[in-house]
């Protein structure tokens, strides 16, 4: 694992181990193609997972590609920050056809548009008008009073949750 | 023989053969197979499970339901020919459950279709289940269980509940300068 962590310190990316079996790699958002490139072409043949981070104080979304090499058992985390105003990535369709429907959840959950891929419409959601429902900045359950009508007074007098406000 | 000894007797034997659509949405299905089997056996009470919903009597909704599933279960129902009954299994149908503030999952199942007994619990054991089939049968044979009658007395009401979900035509969260989708 180390030997690739080398590799992409010396291709100007900043990687670490995370453990035994996973490291991460921080790549500009133009490099990532390049980085996901070089990591199938040694090995990790397998896209497992695209995952979005919100993380609304730095006014970013956070991009995660999950790839694997069966070969060695290993995982790399190809992570890359976009703006979070009109957020737009390339697709990684070419690499792996797979992306298609994790690129169609990520912009129906938090507005990515990801360019070239020519399916986005939405994909669990039905009729949806409002902000994409993961984003931090929509509130669910001002949505779900509005929409459901939950009231606390028909909970039989037992106090709703505690709820975790992000802060 | 009268016209309401004649409703004694169709009801009696109306609780001794329900059949049973279980639309399994949520965790809860879980709890219906040693239901069904030999464990708990609730043929012995003469209800079994039932492939479509035009031969089920009994539609059992086992948890969450979702704004797409919940379509489907209202197609469901009314595809289903009286007298038919529903049961609300779990407190997610109740109001909601550990879901009662998410965006996709409804509160009260009541507010769409006529529940006729909800079955506590998160999640209820398979004796709650078999307790409401009981409950069920008792309450067919005395006539109670009227939850179909009900919608369609208040059908006008259960479809504007249903609209309001299902019918969306702009932003639920009437925040314009938010709701542009930077897309």
């Amino acid at each position: 694992m180390l030997k690739y962590v080398k590799t992409l310190n010396s291709m100007g990316l900043k990687a670490r181990p995370l453990g035994d079996w996973e490291f991460e790699v921080l790549t500009p958002k133009e490099r990532v193609a390049e980085t996901l490139s070089y990591l199938k072409g040694s090995g990790f043949e397998t896209f497992i997972h695209l995952m979005c981070v919100d993380w609304i104080d730095d006014g970013e979304f956070e991009l995660v590609y999950n790839v694997e090499s069966y070969g060695e058992a290993i995982q790399a985390l190809v992570k890359t920050r976009i703006p979070r105003e009109k957020p737009s990535m390339m697709t990684m369709m070419n690499l792996w056809g797979l992306c298609q429907v994790y690129e169609r959840e990520i912009h129906e959950f938090f507005g990515i548009k990801f360019e070239g891929n020519p399916n986005l419409e939405q994909f669990f959601l039905e009729n949806w008008m409002d902000l994409p429902p993961l984003r931090k900045d929509f509130d669910t359950k001002e949505f779900s009073e509005e929409l459901f009508g939950f009231k606390e007074d028909e909970s039989h007098g037992i106090k709703a949750p505690e709820r975790i406000e992000y802060k | 023989m009268s016209q309401s000894q004649w409703s004694e007797l169709v009801n009696y034997f109306r609780g001794r053969s329900m059949w049973m659509l279980h639309y399994c949405t949520g965790c809860g299905a879980i709890e219906l197979p040693p239901v069904m089997t030999s464990r708990w056996d609730m043929e012995r009470f003469g209800i079994i499970p039932m492939a479509t919903p035009r031969q089920a009597d009994i539609l059992l909704i086992t948890g969450y339901l979702s704004i797409k599933t919940l379509k489907r279960v209202v197609y469901t129902y009314d595809q289903m020919s009286t007298p038919k009954w529903v049961l609300g299994f779990g407190s997610c149908t109740i109001n909601g459950g550990i879901y009662w503030d998410s965006y996709n999952v409804i509160d009260r199942l009541d507010k769409y279709i006529p529940v006729d007994i909800y079955i506590a619990g998160c999640m209820p054991r398979p004796e709650a289940i078999m307790d409401s089939f009981i409950k069920l049968r008792e309450m067919v044979q005395k006539g109670e269980a009227k939850g179909y009658e009900k919608y369609t007395k208040n059908y006008e009401w259960y479809k504007a509940n249903q609209d309001h979900v299902f019918g969306r035509s702009e932003p639920v969260l009437r925040k314009a300068e938010e709701v542009t989708k930077s897309a």
